[in-house]
């Protein structure tokens, strides 16, 4: 219910009327009891009346905080200038001009009506912000106890003695209800404290400093009028005290809730495991900030790869925060506080917002060629405070190192495993190492065996003696493919082999039970490649079958005579024995002393130097027909250096095993 | 690695042309090519692979030639190959293969 504009004049002029009597009566009957009761009505009519005069005809929207204080404090000022100018006035009389003090006193105390009657009524309207229904009550109940408490002081001082300490404690719902202040406190505090002591200061020094040192006795209105002025100085004082201790609660219970989501917030990441993990757990924590309307997290690789989580529900405001981000490079890093979208962007709505963008880096200190982008948005223009301000920077840096973390934690792993396969790969590559060779005393021979990258292949190499040193058998074989899988062939191949030896089989039988044996468990696609020197010493011959390997180089004492051997063969383990038997045909041939043979794998004449060309085998025929009179490891060194040099002292690109062996005789 | 259906082909000859690289990767798709074909031309008596776009063999690569000549043969079903680049002539001269099969070379 909104009262009448004219009711806010009618009862202001109603109380200067009042005033003006209460003047008449304390200089014409100084004596009567009258001018009290005539003080105190003038008074209250005063305040309400200017209390409706403020609330009828001045806009509400003057009627902020920050102007109702202003107004307070110069209205003390006021006071004080004619509180002062009265009190020198009166000094200026000489004592026996009683009447003359008592209209100047009377005049002040005029002044003091009409400031006070000003003071209550701007702090009922102070109060009255943001209107309730319990607190206009509560506004009417103090104004209805003040009256009431001014009127019995007049006729039964005593009473209103008793009653006044309810003036008092009538101002703590008045303080409850003084919402304003929770703005006063977490805004504009070292502002408001200044404005709100020094208005309590001059109050102070008004009414209970000034008065005893020029007036005696105090002016009955004065006396009458004293408790509610202690009421107002207890108001102005809880004004003062209030915001601070709001303050403190809000920074304690704030501290305490950031805490608390800061620590949720990285009990959450530390379980997360993927990039939209991070970016949701990040996104829910963002809006759980007070200062936080809304968020858009952005995870980008490149223009066109990039995920995000958003809580954005404007579309324009969504594309305009997302545009920032991206008419920048992903590589830039800053933070950029804006007060006022509106101001840059006249379609969006009046709110501000943070842009923190920060590229992730590898732990080499690399960049990730991947980009974190988040906008907070405040639902309010410059709704963001320092402390609001560092704490989205450090959840949006804490959201960058999750990310950076997740790409460690992820290569972590990965080494781990790789470790583990390498650790596995080492000590199966030891124990599928060939046996340790025989001591022979008839033949002289070097084995330079090479993996290809220190792991394990697919070649294998064994010298194997029998029938009681008097044959010698020299292995040499490689199976398809390479790694693990080769390495399997191989084991299972060498199994096979050191079985049907201890059966001591004529070579082309040997060949050919090896071929079944491999052909029953090799994959339809899988093979082996060997070559099978044996030396018969009791003969004096040598025999060689190649099943898919290389040439054999052959170097004749007798003739002086380097010869490249190729005796007709095929892969082992997956042809048909009839089909291998049809073209796998031994070369046999007189062993002399010094006579000199070269087994090798594709591995050395298929390096390739840098530019792609293969190293070949006819390089390999001339360093060893080069070296055909150095002993077998000079000549193992001698083509090994001269094919590092060759592939410029790279790996082969496949396992290589070089056998060189001689007669001695 | 490309499988192509050449024209002169009949019901009892398949000619097919093969390119690029005959390694792990592409080795199964060209058994299972010239399985599909054999089953939808039950008459076929040989298959030509000419192989002049063939770059490059591996060793898995000449597993699947010899995979397929061991399954022909007891079928009756010949397996050649022509021009045959000099470089995967060699391999399957290493390996023995021109010695079960017909291989020309360019």
């Amino acid at each position: 219910m909104t009262p009448p504009r004219s009711l806010g004049p009618f009862l202001s002029l109603f109380g200067l009327a009042g005033v003006v009597l209460y003047a008449w009566v304390r200089y014409f009957l100084p004596q009567s009891a009258l001018a009290p009761f005539v003080g105190i009505l003038s008074l209250i009519f005063l305040t309400g009346g200017l209390f409706f005069f403020i609330g009828t005809q001045i806009s509400r929207r003057w009627r902020t905080p920050a102007r109702l204080l202003r107004w307070n404090a110069i209205l003390s000022t006021l006071g004080i200038g004619n509180f002062l100018l009265w009190a020198f006035l009166s000094l200026l009389l000489p004592p026996e001009m009683e009447r003359s003090y008592a209209l100047i006193t009377a005049l002040a105390e005029i002044g003091i009506t009409l400031q006070v009657s000003g003071h209550l009524a701007l702090t009922g309207h102070l109060i009255g912000i943001r209107s309730r229904p319990e607190k206009t009550i509560a506004i009417g109940l103090y104004f209805a106890l003040m009256s009431l408490v001014l009127l019995l002081n007049t006729a039964f001082p005593t009473a209103a003695a008793f009653l006044a300490p309810l003036l008092w404690v009538g101002i703590l719902p008045l303080l409850y209800f003084s919402e304003w202040l929770q703005e006063v406190a977490s805004r504009q505090i070292p502002e408001a404290l200044i404005f709100l002591g020094g208005a309590l200061g001059i109050l102070f020094l008004e009414w209970e400093v000034l008065p005893p040192l020029f007036f005696s006795p105090s002016p009955p209105l004065l006396r009458i009028i004293h408790s509610l002025l202690v009421a107002l100085i207890f108001l102005h004082g809880g004004w003062v005290v209030v915001p601070l201790l709001l303050r403190l609660l809000r920074l304690s219970r704030g501290e305490q809730d950031i805490l608390e989501l800061m620590t949720e917030f990285l009990k959450q990441q530390q379980r997360s495991t993927s990039a939209q993990d991070i970016l949701e757990i990040s996104s829910q924590t963002f809006q759980k900030l007070p200062a936080v309307g809304g968020v858009l997290l952005i995870l980008r690789s490149s223009p066109e790869e990039s995920r995000q989580v958003s809580s954005i529900s404007d579309p324009n405001l969504y594309h305009a925060l997302r545009k920032k981000f991206f008419q920048v490079s992903g590589t830039e890093a800053f933070v950029e506080v804006v007060s006022s979208l509106q101001k840059e962007n006249k379609s969006l709505p009046d709110l501000s917002a943070i842009f923190i963008q920060r590229p992730l880096v590898r732990l080499s200190g690399a960049l990730l060629n991947q980009t974190l982008s988040v906008a907070a948005v405040s639902e309010k223009s410059d709704g963001f405070e320092e402390k609001d301000i560092q704490l989205i920077t450090t959840l949006a840096e804490q959201t960058a190192l999750f990310l950076e973390n997740l790409e460690r934690r992820q290569y972590q792993e990965q080494l781990l495993t790789a470790r583990k396969e390498s650790d596995f790969l080492r000590e199966t590559r030891e124990a599928l190492m060939p046996p340790p060779p025989p001591i022979l005393k008839r033949v002289d021979f070097h084995v330079h065996f090479e993996q290809y990258d220190r792991t394990i292949g697919g070649d294998y190499y064994q010298i194997y003696e029998y029938a009681e040193g008097d044959v010698v058998d020299f292995w040499l074989s490689d199976s398809a493919g390479s790694g693990i899988a080769a390495a399997y062939q191989m084991a299972q191949a060498r199994a096979a082999l050191n079985t049907l030896w201890l059966q001591k089989l004529p070579a082309e039988e040997l060949i050919l039970r090896l071929n079944d044996a491999l052909k029953r468990v090799f994959h339809k696609n899988n093979f082996l490649a060997a070559t099978l020197l044996r030396f018969d010493f009791l003969k004096r011959e040598y025999l060689l079958m190649r099943a898919g390997t290389p040439e054999i180089f052959y170097w004749d004492p007798l003739t002086d005579t380097a010869d490249i051997l190729r005796p007709s063969g095929i892969v082992l383990g997956n042809a048909s024995s009839q089909t291998i038997r049809r073209i796998l045909v031994p070369e046999r041939g007189e062993l002399h002393p010094g006579s000199l043979f070269m087994l090798f794998s594709d591995g050395l004449s298929e390096a390739s130097n840098l530019a792609g060309e293969m190293f070949g085998t006819d390089r390999l025929f001339s360093l060893f027909k080069a070296h055909v009179h150095a002993t077998p490891k000079e000549i193992a060194q001698a083509i090994m250096s001269a094919l590092h040099e060759f592939t410029g002292g790279t790996s082969l690109g496949d396992d290589g095993t070089l056998l060189v062996v001689r007669y001695l005789g | 690695m490309q499988i192509e259906l050449l024209s002169g082909s009949t019901d009892t000859h398949l000619k097919l042309a093969l390119s690029g690289e005959l390694d792990a990767i592409t080795a199964p798709k060209l058994y299972e090519n010239l399985n599909r074909l054999l089953q939808q031309h039950t008459k076929v008596q040989q298959i030509t692979l000419n192989c002049r776009g063939l770059t490059y063999l591996s060793s898995a690569g000449a597993g699947i030639l010899l995979m397929s000549i061991d399954n022909f043969t007891p079928k009756g079903i010949t397996l050649e190959l022509t021009e045959v680049q000099p470089e995967v002539y060699n391999i399957l001269d290493l390996l023995g293969l021109t010695k079960l099969m017909p291989v020309n070379h360019v």
